[in-house]
């Protein structure tokens, strides 16, 4: 059964996943580019220097990639099951109604997870061979925050999509957007150092959310 | 699981809610008060004040409150304003025997500051070490920068690896003077737009205090005799002509100190109630006088203070500030809101996740909801006691619960 599952999410979610590993590619080639454009045409240390000193983030083109993963792939994925009420189907195949859908979350996740390593490894890759570990060591901690949005956006974009009443989705955008752009707060590097952990307990609460509005979408109950 | 998932979909929209919300009745409600610059007057012997009001007029007065022209005011201040004085012709040949010619006062001008957030400010440990005794004129940024770790290691930013030959020169002259590594603080000034260079100053792991330069290439290091108290939260060197201190220092102990150029010696700025988590401070020196102000942005005072050149005191004065028109938005936020989660502070540059209790006005803030909450369940035709949970989520947070729970909704038949 889960095989079968699995096939449905990538027959859908196969052209998305790739496109949007296209847009992460894209931002680790350019990332590369511009590292290479910066130790040409200025001195070696005065990159440092800006990258340390002025807080100058050679890599805040892959700020909105994790964002954009998580809302396409969400929407791909859920916006057909929601159309003519396929969801429904979803919940008569022989697993429980949650194991179903935490599955499909899964594989939603999953995906989106791979977007997001991606622009990790890109980082991991590229910034080793100019800079010392210690810039390295704060870009993943600059993105961290980044890419918590990105899981966060995914999960968002499921609780507004499988909602069926209309005003309430409206609400959940609106506090869905609230939660995201908490993950963009703060000018310059490692500015989460300490309070990463609770943002990423917070964005951790989604993770419960969609039952409800599933359970209200099974039912027809507004 | 429905009951969790609720709560957690409730819990979620209330956190959210009181970060948001704070932020936004703030971006409406919260007003400037505007802060007078002052000054001590050598020749008054006391302290002066420039303000401005709403329309941007503003008005000079002394501490008695005596209002002066803008002229009249800046002649007062002699060490200041010596260049509108020359303008107009009106420098004095000397005050109190210092002869009042503008390269003189400029020398003995400098001014210091100590912010909240140079104590909260993300920093990655890696430096650049000037030649502190060049050939030429202009200091020159090297190509690599050090770090300070199980050992002192300079990595060239052309090749991105460890130069060994120097890391050694630098770690044995260290490990001679008796450095224990780690560094646990590292304070430099790392600019090019200075006139010389004083290099670092170096926490050592047992708590002294090491002074590390780079003279015509070869290592320059001293073991200060110094244990600044608590360690340094903070320390900004400021090279300065007059080479009266190397910098300031915030130590564990919550004061403010001057590193001497005399025997690496601390001078303590002779301040209370200073937090320097929370105050803002600024020394202005002029050859016979520092003046010194520190106050709390959020709080209703600027204390003042003159010392002498020893930094004893001569005069005190406190300012009040005018925060009445503020009390009305704050208490209004006190009624309405049981607490705030604060994500950003200007006294940090770093993003917080900080809860704040606004004190037990909210209660009223609290039952307005509650009122609010049963007639929704009212109107929905449920009994009260069903939405027992619901009430004591909004008893415990207010607006923000009631309008997740508003919003979230309840299952009729759950």
């Amino acid at each position: 059964m889960y095989r079968a599952l699995l096939y449905k999410e990538w027959i859908k979610l196969r052209w998305v996943f790739l496109l949007l590993c296209g847009i992460g590619l894209w931002t680790v080639v350019d990332l590369l580019l511009s590292v290479r454009e910066y130790f040409e045409f200025m001195k070696p240390v005065e990159v440092w220097e800006v990258a340390i000193r002025k807080k100058f983030l050679i890599y805040s083109g892959m700020k909105y990639v994790p964002l954009i993963a998580g809302v396409g792939i969400a929407l791909v994925q859920f916006i057909p099951e929601t159309r003519k009420r396929r969801l429904r189907l979803l919940f008569h195949i022989p697993l429980s109604h949650n194991r179903s859908l935490y599955f499909m979350m899964a594989v939603g996740l999953g995906f989106t997870l791979s977007v997001i390593a991606l622009n990790a490894l890109g980082l991991v890759a590229i910034l080793p061979a100019y800079y010392p570990p210690e810039l390295v060591r704060s870009a993943l901690l600059t993105a961290a925050p980044w890419f918590l949005a990105g899981i966060a956006a995914y999960f968002a974009t499921v609780l507004v999509v499988v909602e069926p009443v209309w005003w309430r989705r409206v609400g959940y955008a609106f506090l869905s957007y609230l939660v995201i752009m908490l993950c963009y707060n703060g000018s310059g590097y490692d500015t989460y150092a300490h309070s990463l952990w609770k943002y990423a307990l917070l964005i951790s609460l989604y993770f419960f959310t969609v039952i409800l509005p599933a359970f209200r979408f099974k039912r027809g109950l507004y | 699981m429905l009951r969790l998932s609720r709560f957690c979909l409730i819990l979620l929209a209330a956190a959210s809610l009181a970060a948001f919300l704070p932020e936004l009745f703030w971006k409406a409600f919260d007003q400037k008060i505007r802060k007078p610059f002052l000054l001590y007057s050598p020749v008054a012997e006391r302290f002066l004040y420039r303000s401005s009001d709403d329309f941007g007029q503003a008005s000079f007065r002394d501490e008695e409150g005596r209002d002066y022209s803008r002229k009249e005011w800046e002649t007062l201040l002699p060490f200041f304003y010596y260049r509108d004085l020359k303008k107009w012709g009106i420098l004095p040949e000397s005050v109190g025997g210092f002869p009042m010619d503008c390269d003189g006062i400029r020398a003995e001008t400098q001014v210091v500051t100590v912010n909240p957030y140079y104590l909260a400010n993300p920093q990655i440990d890696l430096y650049p070490l000037f030649e502190s005794k060049s050939e030429f004129t202009d200091l020159e940024f090297p190509d690599e920068m050090f770090r300070i770790d199980d050992r002192m290691e300079f990595i060239s930013s052309s090749t991105n690896r460890v130069i060994e030959e120097q890391s050694a020169a630098f770690t044995g002259k260290l490990e001679e003077e008796g450095f224990r590594f780690p560094a646990r603080y590292i304070a430099g000034n790392p600019t090019t737009r200075k006139s010389f260079d004083e290099g670092y100053f170096v926490l050592d792991d047992g708590g002294m205090l090491f002074h590390v330069k780079k003279v015509e290439g070869e290592p320059f290091c001293v073991r200060t005799g110094l244990t600044p108290p608590g360690g340094i939260l903070y320390m900004g060197v400021r090279e300065n002509a007059r080479k009266e201190f190397y910098g300031v220092m915030i130590c564990g102990d919550g004061g403010a100190y001057l590193l001497s150029y005399s025997g690496y010696g601390l001078i303590k700025l002779p301040l209370e109630h200073y937090d320097p988590r929370n105050f803002k401070l600024r020394m202005i020196t002029d050859p016979f006088y520092r003046t010194i102000t520190y106050w709390d942005p959020d709080g209703d005072t600027i204390h003042c203070l003159a010392t002498d050149r020893d930094y004893a005191v001569l005069r005190e004065y406190d300012f009040p500030l005018e925060k009445s028109r503020l009390l009305a938005a704050e208490s209004v936020f006190r009624l309405i809101f049981p607490f705030a989660i604060d994500t950003q502070d200007q006294k940090s540059n770093y993003v917080l996740f900080r809860f704040r209790f606004s004190g037990w006005s909210c209660l009223a803030g609290i039952a307005i909801s509650l009122l609010i909450a049963a007639i929704a369940a009212r109107v929905r035709s449920m009994a009260l006691r069903r939405c027992l949970d619901d009430l004591v989520v909004v008893a415990l947070t207010g607006p923000y619960g009631l309008l997740a729970v508003l919003l979230v909704g309840r299952m009729k038949n759950s």
